[in-house]
């Protein structure tokens, strides 16, 4: 006997928008659905690009935090005990900075092509914008090898410097501190420890702030790339996901504007087969305009 | 990073700068005469290389070296008001876990080994060693500058 195909999988759907314990729905068409599901992706893929540049950015602000608090107590050497707590906190700083980092470059790609399926040629761009930051920049090759050694390692920082100068200032002789922390060559071991080529250039000490600083600027011109390729999808995006919820708050009140899509199938026993919110997408209040290089 | 320092800062002393180098297995700790005062300075340089003594050694352990700054500065002081001629400058003054060593410039040798030998036995140091330099202060303090800064 012949086996029957059946041209679609025959898992009696149906689609809702609903409230968040979905005590209020409104029925959503396939198509309707696919448009959503599509839409949500992309925004959420868009995001988190941004969200993972701001985490980069972050743990930045938090190496100089802790790095102004180090050079503080170096400069007065009273506090050992504090001195000791704060060492591995600045180091925890660095691992952090270097984690993010490599969670924002190794994704970049594939969320900027989760968005734009077909346009092979943007991806391409990206690619080459990419090589070209390695190829230009040292601090972005030397971050990016950095990261096999602190994951190896757990260890982001090697040196501090603490150092005073007499300097004229407004006619002034004072006396002017300075902190600095390094990563050095020596401690990194061989080149079977650490990418060979890199090695190689690497001067016997680097310092951290000018380096991530230096490295900074080439994940913000790579971040503002892939936002701007990114740009029409999202406003496309955000456009349909909003009128849904406009749809939805129209019909039942402001107070009901946290909504969800839900699919919902018999052959799981009417249980839901997948949900996901789409309010956060049109309406949050963690990214701004800014973040996502927008202008209306 | 320039820094804002806190109101308990350490006293360096006048006319003098300095350079702290905390790393994992070593810790120098240097200050020098500034450049400006340094280069009028005319005399022989001598160098003079304390040993840290055992208490001290026992205690740069305990505390991870985190006093070095400290014994330093007050080993200078007490050289200082040591030799007291207004012709004998200390240009600079060195510190690692090993020992400090302080350089001072005198019109002659004789006029620092006189001092040392009035000076009573510090409880930081062990014996002392000393050699003169064919240097000039200025010389000096340039190249001790250039071995530990970046």
């Amino acid at each position: 006997m012949p086996i029957r195909v059946p041209d679609r999988y025959p898992m009696d759907s149906e689609f809702y928008l609903t409230t968040r314990d979905q005590d209020l729905s409104l029925p959503l068409s396939e198509e309707q659905f696919r448009e959503l599901k599509r839409g949500r992706k992309r925004l959420s893929l868009i995001n988190a690009i941004s969200h993972k540049f701001k985490l980069v950015k972050s743990n930045f602000e938090l190496i100089e935090q802790l790095m102004g608090q180090l050079g503080a107590l170096y400069s007065g050497q009273r506090d050992i005990q504090k001195i000791e707590a704060l060492k591995p906190q600045f180091n925890a700083a660095i691992n952090n900075y270097i984690l993010s980092a490599r969670i924002f470059t190794s994704q970049l790609k594939r969320h900027v092509q989760g968005c734009l399926p077909l346009e092979r040629e943007l991806i391409l761009e990206l690619t080459e914008a990419m090589d070209q930051e390695y190829q230009k920049s040292f601090s972005y090759r030397f971050v990016d090898a950095l990261y096999d050694y602190v994951t190896y390692y757990g260890l982001g920082c090697h040196a501090f410097q603490s150092r005073t100068t007499l300097v004229e200032e407004e006619g002034q002789i004072i006396r002017r501190y300075d902190f600095h922390a390094y990563v050095e060559r020596d401690f990194i071991g061989g080149p079977s420890n650490f990418r060979a080529a890199i090695l190689a250039e690497t001067p016997d000490r680097v310092e951290i702030s000018a380096l991530l600083d230096d490295y900074n600027g080439s994940l913000q011109r790579l971040h503002d790339r892939a936002i701007s390729m990114t740009s029409e999808v999202y406003i496309d995006a955000h456009q349909i996901v909003s009128e849904f919820v406009n749809v939805f708050i129209a019909k039942y009140g402001h107070e009901h504007a946290d909504v969800f899509v839900v699919h919902k199938t018999r052959a799981f026993g009417d249980k839901i087969y997948d949900r996901f919110p789409i309010s956060m997408y049109v309406n949050n209040h963690s990214l701004s305009d800014e973040d996502l290089l927008r202008t209306y | 990073m320039r820094i804002t320092p806190p109101a308990d800062t350490m006293a360096i002393p006048d006319d003098y700068e300095s350079c702290d180098i905390v790393s994992i297995n070593y810790r120098h700790f240097s200050v020098w005469l500034k450049s400006q005062v340094v280069e009028t300075l005319k005399g022989v340089v001598t160098e003079v290389r304390f040993p840290w003594s055992q208490t001290v050694n026992a205690d740069n352990y305990r505390t991870r070296l985190n006093r070095l700054p400290e014994y330093a500065l007050e080993a200078m002081e007490l050289l200082q008001s040591t030799v007291q001629t207004d012709t004998c400058r200390i240009i600079s003054c060195e510190a690692d876990k090993f020992c400090c060593t302080l350089a001072l410039v005198a019109p002659l040798p004789q006029v620092v080994y006189q001092g040392l030998q009035s000076m009573p036995c510090p409880d930081l140091f062990a014996m002392p060693h000393m050699e003169n330099l064919d240097k000039s202060a200025a010389e000096y303090v340039f190249a001790h500058r250039q071995r530990h800064q970046h």
